[in-house]
C-alpha cells in the first residue's frame, strides 16, 4: 500500500510539475490576465456541472467492467495529468482559434470531460462509486464487532472516514495557507507587487492562486478578507484538526484490537482505512486542485460556454458536436 | 417568537445543536458576497469555492446532498450545524430572515 501512496505523491509532484512548466512558458501574468477578463470565472463550476449532468448525455467510455480499487487508482492517475495537458493546450488555442476550429476544441474538451468524467461522482466506475463500496464493507466489519462502549456507530463511522482527517486535504490546507498567509504577509495582491509578495510568502501566494483561485487575484483577494475576518478561528481549527485526527488514530486501534481480541483479522479493516483515506486524497485534494472545479476545469467551460453561444441550451452534448460540424 | 416551518432534511452535523442568524439565500458563488459573519447560509449545493464564506457562517442548510456531499463533510468537520437535502429551502426561507436552525430537533423556524 505504500508503494500506491508514494505514486499519489508523485502524481502531484506531476501535476505541479505540468503547471509550473506551462506558467513559465505562458507567462504567469498573461494567464493571471486571461482569467481576471474572463465572464464565466464567477459560476463556471455550477454551470459545468448542470452542463454534463443534464440533456441524458451519453458519454463516449466503457463503463461496463467491474471497477477495482487498483484500476481506479490507476486511471485516476493518467485522467489528471491528461485534464491538465488538454486544459493547457485548450488554453493556447482558444486565444486563436476562429468558429471552423471550434468543433475540433469541443471534440478535444468533450472527450477530456468524459474521461474525467467516468471517474467521477455519477459514474458507475468512479472515485465515488468505489468509495461507497469501501465504506459499507468497513460498516459491516464494524457492525460485526461493535460494543456500546465504543459510543455511537455512525458517529464514529464518520470519523474514520472523515477527509479532513485525511493526508494533506485540501479542506484543511485552504484555511492553514491562508493563515500562513496573514503570519507571513497580510498584503492584497496586484499583478505588480505579485513577484515580491510571493517572495515574502515563501511562495503561498502563487501556490494559492493557482490552486484554489483559478489565477484569479480578485478571487484571492476576496478570500483573504474573508480568511482576516476568521482568523482567530484558524487556529482554533488548526487545532481542531490535530485532535481530530488523533481521535481517528486511537479509534482505529480500538476498533483493530477488538477484532483480534475475538479472533479475528485487523488486515482488511486496517486496508480499508487506509484506502479510504486514499481516495478522500484524490478527491479532496487531487480533484480540488487540478480537476473541473479549478483552473482547468475553467478553461474547458470556456470551450462548452463558446459551444453553447451557438447551438442554444437544450440540446445533449453529443447533439452539440453534430450541430457545430454543420455550421 | 419563533414560527415553525415544515421545513426539514437531512440532519448533515448537529454541530452546537442550535444556530440564530439571518439567513442568506447562496444561488451561486456569485451571491457569496452577500455572507456576513454569523448568517446561516442556504445554498442549493456547496464546493470548495464556498469554503471561505462559511468559515463566516454559524450554519448551513442545502436543497442537495447526502451523508458524503461536500456541504455534509464541511459540517462534520467544522462542527457546524447542517441540514441538507431541505427541499426548495430557498424559495421557502426568506433571504435576510432571522431564522433558527435546529438539528437536535431537525427544524428550521422563522423567528417573528
Amino acid at each position: 500500500m505504500n508503494t500506491k501512496l508514494q505514486s499519489t505523491e508523485t502524481l502531484e509532484k506531476k501535476l505541479e510539475q505540468q503547471i509550473l512548466q506551462f506558467e513559465e512558458q505562458e507567462g504567469l501574468s498573461n494567464i493571471i490576465m486571461y482569467v481576471e477578463g474572463n465572464e464565466h470565472l464567477k459560476d463556471f463550476v455550477q454551470k459545468y456541472q448542470n452542463e454534463i449532468r443534464t440533456h441524458q448525455n451519453e458519454w463516449p467510455y466503457n463503463d461496463s467492467f467491474t471497477p477495482t480499487f487498483l484500476g481506479l487508482v490507476h486511471r485516476f492517475h493518467q485522467t489528471s495529468i491528461n485534464y491538465v495537458l488538454t486544459a493547457t493546450n485548450l488554453f493556447r488555442l482558444l486565444k486563436n482559434s476562429s468558429l471552423s476550429d471550434l468543433s475540433l476544441l469541443y471534440e478535444v474538451a468533450i472527450l477530456s470531460e468524459a474521461a474525467r468524467g467516468r471517474e467521477g461522482k455519477r459514474s458507475k466506475v468512479g472515485l465515488d462509486y468505489q468509495q461507497d463500496i469501501l465504506i459499507s464493507e468497513l460498516f459491516t466489519i464494524l457492525n460485526n464487532v461493535w460494543i456500546p462502549e465504543f459510543g455511537d456507530m455512525e458517529e464514529k463511522l464518520n470519523t474514520l472516514v472523515q477527509t479532513v482527517l485525511s493526508r494533506h486535504s485540501s479542506a484543511a490546507e485552504l484555511p492553514e495557507n491562508y493563515a500562513k498567509y496573514i503570519e507571513l504577509c497580510n498584503e492584497v495582491v496586484t499583478l505588480s507587487n505579485l513577484e515580491s509578495i510571493d517572495e515574502k510568502s515563501n511562495g503561498l501566494a502563487r501556490k494559492l492562486l493557482r490552486e484554489f483561485c483559478c489565477y484569479s487575484i480578485t478571487k484571492f483577494n476576496k478570500q483573504l478578507f474573508q480568511y482576516r475576518e476568521v482568523y482567530a478561528k484558524l487556529k482554533y481549527k488548526a487545532d481542531m484538526i490535530a485532535n481530530k485526527r488523533y481521535e481517528k488514530i486511537k479509534l482505529t486501534e480500538m476498533i483493530a484490537n477488538r477484532i483480534e481480541s475475538i479472533g479475528g483479522q485487523a488486515t482488511r479493516f486496517l486496508q480499508l482505512i487506509e484506502q479510504i483515506d486514499y481516495l478522500n486524497y484524490l478527491n479532496d485534494n487531487i480533484d480540488v486542485k487540478y480537476s473541473f472545479k479549478s483552473w482547468p476545469g475553467l478553461i474547458h467551460w470556456n470551450v462548452f460556454a463558446k459551444v453553447i453561444q451557438y447551438t442554444g441550451t437544450e440540446v445533449s452534448l453529443s447533439e452539440r458536436g453534430r450541430i457545430l460540424i454543420n455550421i | 417568537m419563533q414560527t415553525k416551518t415544515n421545513l426539514t432534511g437531512r440532519v448533515a452535523s448537529i454541530g452546537n445543536g442550535i444556530a440564530k442568524g439571518i439567513a442568506r439565500i447562496i444561488n451561486n458563488e456569485s451571491d457569496l458576497d452577500k455572507i456576513q459573519p454569523q448568517d446561516i447560509m442556504v445554498a442549493p449545493q456547496t464546493d470548495i469555492n464556498y469554503v471561505p464564506a462559511l468559515e463566516l457562517c454559524i450554519g448551513l442548510i442545502t436543497e442537495q446532498g447526502g451523508r458524503f456531499c461536500h456541504a455534509a463533510i464541511y459540517s462534520r468537520e467544522n462542527n457546524l450545524p447542517c441540514i441538507t437535502g431541505v427541499e426548495d429551502a430557498r424559495n421557502k426561507i426568506p433571504d435576510g430572515a432571522e431564522i433558527i436552525l435546529d438539528t437536535n430537533s431537525n427544524t428550521i423556524s422563522l423567528v417573528d
